[in-house]
């Protein structure tokens, strides 16, 4: 439990991913390979100057990076996940999951203590 | 203290994870299940479909369309394979990822022995009168090339299995007549992908 506040301020240091409409993108990406901006905008149902938006500042960060790919038989623009992106969503998962494992321990504390008292 | 949106957050992370690990199961099962179905469709339409040619059109056609069933079938795996990587990486098995890409040059090196032993075997069944030599070699490269492979990534039960099934079915299909040592060939093949599919399935428990 001593370590959880320092895996909570590591998780927020990255403002750039710790988004959710960013992680949803980052994941996409991760699991599915290359998306068009149209593929993108379907899955997460966002407006396209939202995604656009998004999209910039991972690009910026270079988490994501735009390329063309065939889809429906022509050349469209097409983004994907870089290795850095790769590697930062990897750490975020690991870091939540930390974080989850600490808080079920101390639920289950919590748990107990009431359950003593009681 | 942690608020509840960190906390919905961190939930929500979590499950993504676990969806992660589910989704690498399912991939590597899908792998083994494409060879088999990949198989399947192959000898059905060599049974019921080019049988019925005359064999000029047979010949021709029947190398075509093994050569596109598995042509798919690998660019689907390679796919499966780069999903794999990445699903490993999420999932926080670096562990895995290492033995992972170490495992993939071991199983290659072990299907480019099993298809240099076929050189001899075949020219073997040859001499003693076989009267399927293609057929049997086929059977047996599949089959080394999978005891070679499972042996070498150190999962014996699997080298057994496959062992077994290989030293059971040969002599069977020698004694069957042709033409139903040919499907039974194939339909064994393709049985025996949809068991290691199932068996991945199990074996990879998130």
């Amino acid at each position: 439990m001593k370590d959880l506040p320092q895996l909570l301020r590591k998780l927020q240091e990255d403002d750039a991913v710790i988004q959710p409409r960013r992680l949803g993108i980052l994941i996409l990406l991760a699991l599915e390979g290359k998306l068009s901006f149209r593929e993108l905008r379907e899955y997460l149902g966002m407006s396209p100057g939202n995604l656009g938006s998004h999209i910039q500042v991972l690009e910026e960060k270079s988490l994501v990076t735009r390329t063309r790919c065939l889809k429906r038989m022509r050349y469209v623009t097409c983004y994907e996940i870089t290795d850095k992106g790769l590697e930062k969503l990897a750490s975020i998962l690991e870091i939540a999951s930390k974080i989850s494992s600490s808080l079920n321990k101390q639920t289950l504390r919590n748990d107990d203590k009431m359950y003593k008292k009681g | 203290m942690i608020g509840d949106r960190e906390r919905d957050l961190v939930e929500t992370l979590g499950r993504i994870r676990e969806y992660v690990r589910n989704q690498l199961r399912i991939t590597i099962s899908k792998i083994y299940l494409d060879w088999s179905a990949g198989g399947l469709i192959g000898c059905l339409t060599q049974e019921f479909v080019l049988k019925n040619l005359p064999s000029e059109q047979a010949s021709i056609l029947s190398p075509l369309i093994w050569i596109s069933i598995f042509a798919v079938i690998w660019l689907d795996s390679l796919r499966g394979f780069s999903r794999i990587k990445v699903m490993l990486k999420l999932a926080g098995r670096e562990d895995m990822l290492k033995e992972f890409q170490k495992d993939r040059w071991k199983s290659i090196i072990s299907w480019i022995i099993a298809s240099l032993a076929m050189f001899p075997i075949y020219y073997l069944l040859t001499l003693l009168g076989c009267s399927q030599p293609a057929l049997l070699t086929a059977i047996m490269f599949v089959g080394m090339g999978n005891v070679l492979m499972w042996a070498s990534i150190k999962k014996p039960l699997e080298a057994l299995f496959v062992g077994i099934a290989l030293i059971a079915s040969t002599p069977l299909l020698a004694i069957l007549s042709p033409d139903i040592a040919e499907i039974s060939g194939c339909l064994l093949i393709s049985l025996l992908y949809a068991l290691a599919g199932i068996s991945a399935y199990f074996r990879w428990r998130p």
